[in-house]
């Protein structure tokens, strides 16, 4: 079975920090199940998404996404690959201002062609399928040609989620992308998003400093305060 | 949607700081192109002044002076030929014809230019056009006078109208010929030269206006009706200067030095356009320092245009880091914005080549009547063209700068900028 992740002796610091930020010895995702990741505010958390988005590449060990070792590429694979298989959505501003709501839903389908192809082939036209996604993370039609000014926070984040699903990518990060709703806001949102990563198969790594939240997933890790990362299940 | 629109998006969003600064480039573009455009405008407006004339002869004195008091009606004749010189020249085998000129009177502040019926077969400008006449005839009396364009129009002056001429250039001189008034029988075409600014009256005329004066001034207890002066010989004494068309243009610069060498008298003979090119060393001067000046405009204009740039890198590094996200090579936001900074610079000429022939189509208007210089609208000079394309690639390549720092900024923001 494929796996999404995997990774092995992976060790990160920034330039000028003397000890490792990160040290993760073994972590492996299988293709379709979730992975949380905990921890305090700078313990590493935005910047070993960043080394799993193909952003940053690790001083040493590796990691694997869908079975590539993707730290080991030049930059321009990765960034083909983080284009083609990956969608992303930030803690908050995660639009295009000068876009509609459906532009920026459609925006990965037009920068990739394998998420355009997947799109197409599922919806036809990109249209639809930036449809698709406004309707099944709730965004009501009378909104989608709206400029993104028009939006609540929460339902920013769910046309964010929307543009990170479209294409079927196999790999959904989001770091941090309830930090700014309410409660009510962040069970709804959890709720669409773990369950429309599993109608199409996406395995989804979420992190969070809420560790509440961590009942909706398979799998959890934390990044400690001695910087060494536990993985439970 | 490629990164192209997106980039036009983009800059859409920003479109109050893009537009002032498309004008702020489109302006000291058309500062440049208006300059040089009307630098040679005067340029052509100078040399359509006068042609088919092969020379110009008058008393000693520096040509340019002589072309400019003969020709522009620019300053005052110092010294003038003799009658009997000019019938020397005129008798010449080589000469195939002559048109005197005497200068000195005027009306209204326009000129006066005692000539001969000569002036208007001969005298020519622009492409070799002739003079045509308006309205009536040229001379056939003494007392009358065929009038420029611009003198009818700006006096309101119609054929059979009087007219007295003063004594001396001012506009308000004190010493009329009131005793000798003119009538005006002819009106010429408008021309675009200052002969749209000129009375033409019969060398006679100016003789008889002048038969009771001496050396300048009116002799006391002594006058000359109108019609005494009639009865008088009237051939003059002397004139300003003359024109001369050869029968072989070959034979000019041989005449030339033999005027230039002539015995009885001391004389001045130029060739027009060669005295012209002298005036275009001479203004060539000023004429650089203002395209120095223009060519700062816009190199400031292009510095302006990359701190607009720059100063908003700041504010889009949410939109930098969105695009990493999407894929975005770190190449491909450095080429952002150099797509950015190309587009002022493009956007920056086409606007600023549509407001520099607007401004000339408009100036032209009144420049034209004011200053008898006809302003055109066309496309600039080749060495300007050049120029133009050069300033085009330069506005791709400054986009460097913004862009290597947002480059840089990317990588180190990767997906996580926080502002
Ligand atoms: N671009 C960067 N350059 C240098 N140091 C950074 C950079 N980004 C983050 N860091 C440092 O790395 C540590 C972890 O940051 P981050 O991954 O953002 O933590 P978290 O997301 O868990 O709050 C912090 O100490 C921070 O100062
Ligand atoms: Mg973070």
């Amino acid at each position: 079975m494929t796996q999404a992740l995997s990774i092995d002796s992976l060790r990160f610091n920034w330039p000028g920090q003397q000890a490792p930020l990160l040290r993760i010895e073994a972590l492996t995702l299988t293709q379709g199940d979730s992975l949380f990741v905990q921890g305090a505010s700078g313990s590493g958390k935005s910047t070993l998404l960043n080394l799993m988005a193909g952003v940053l590449v690790p001083q040493a060990g590796e990691i694997r996404l869908l079975d590539q070792p993707i730290s080991r590429q030049r930059g321009k694979a990765r960034d083909r690959f983080r284009a083609d298989h990956i969608g992303y959505i930030f803690q908050q501003f995660n639009l295009l201002p000068y876009l509609s709501v459906q532009g920026n839903v459609m925006l990965p389908a037009r920068l990739s062609r394998l998420r355009r192809q997947r799109a197409l082939d599922q919806h036809q036209t990109l249209e639809s399928a930036a449809a698709h996604w406004l309707s099944r993370l709730n965004i009501p039609e009378s909104l989608w040609s709206r400029p993104v000014s028009a939006l609540s926070v929460g339902q920013q984040q769910r046309v964010a989620s929307a543009r990170a699903l479209i294409g079927s990518p196999e790999l959904v990060i989001a770091d941090e992308p309830t930090s700014a709703l309410d409660q009510d806001n962040v069970d709804n949102f959890m709720k669409v998003l773990t369950e429309q990563c599993r109608s199409i198969g996406s395995s989804l790594v979420f992190v969070s400093h809420d560790r509440h939240l961590a009942a909706w997933f398979d799998q959890h890790l934390t990044l400690d305060a001695a910087r060494n990362a536990e993985v439970a299940s | 949607m490629n990164w192209l629109s997106l980039a036009l998006h983009s800059l859409w969003n920003r479109r109050a700081t893009a537009i002032l600064t498309v004008f702020m480039v489109a302006l000291s573009l058309c500062m440049l192109l208006t300059v040089d455009r009307v630098r040679q405008d005067t340029r052509s407006s100078f040399a359509n002044t006068l042609s088919g004339t092969d020379l110009i002869v008058g008393g000693r004195t520096g040509g340019l002076n002589l072309l400019l008091y003969t020709v522009f009606r620019i300053g005052n004749a110092t010294n003038n030929i003799s009658w009997q010189t000019y019938q020397d020249i005129r008798a010449n085998d080589a000469v195939a014809w002559t048109v005197p000129i005497s200068l000195g009177d005027s009306h209204q502040g326009f000129r006066v230019l005692g000539t001969t019926n000569d002036y208007f077969d001969h005298y020519q400008y622009g492409r070799k056009q002739p003079l045509e006449l308006a309205e009536g005839r040229a001379f056939e009396g003494v007392y009358e006078a065929v009038l420029g364009a611009e003198v009818a129009e700006t006096l309101g002056y119609e054929p059979g109208r009087e007219i007295v001429v003063s004594h001396g250039l001012g506009r308000t001189s004190f010493e009329n010929h009131d005793d000798k008034p003119f009538t005006v029988v002819g009106i010429l075409e408008p021309t675009g030269t200052p002969v749209d600014r000129t009375l033409h009256v019969p060398l006679e005329g100016i003789t008889a206006m002048h038969v009771d004066w001496q050396a300048g001034v009116k002799v006391p207890g002594l006058n000359i009706s109108a019609d005494e002066a009639l009865e008088r010989d009237l051939t003059p004494e002397s004139i300003t200067a003359t024109l001369v068309g050869m029968k072989s243009r070959i034979q000019t610069f041989q005449f030339q030095r033999r005027i230039n060498e002539y015995r009885q008298e001391p004389l001045s003979a130029i060739i027009p356009g060669a005295t012209l090119q002298q005036l275009w060393q001479m203004i060539a001067i000023a004429e650089n320092a203002l395209i120095a000046v223009s060519a700062m405009v816009v190199v400031t204009g292009m510095m302006g245009m990359v701190t607009v740039i720059l100063a908003g890198l700041n504010e889009r590094r949410r939109e930098m880091a969105i695009l990493r996200a999407l894929g975005a090579r770190p190449p491909h936001i450095l080429g952002l914005l150099v797509l950015e900074s190309g587009f002022y610079g493009v956007i920056g000429l086409v606007l600023g080549l549509a407001v520099h022939w607007g401004l000339m189509a408009v100036a032209g208007l009144w420049v034209q009547p004011a200053y008898g210089i006809e302003l055109t609208v066309g496309w600039p000079e080749p060495t300007l063209l050049i120029a133009l394309a050069v300033f085009l690639t330069i506005s791709f390549l400054v986009g460097l700068v913004p862009g290597w720092k947002a480059y840089r900024q990317s990588l180190s923001d990767g997906l996580t900028a926080r502002t």
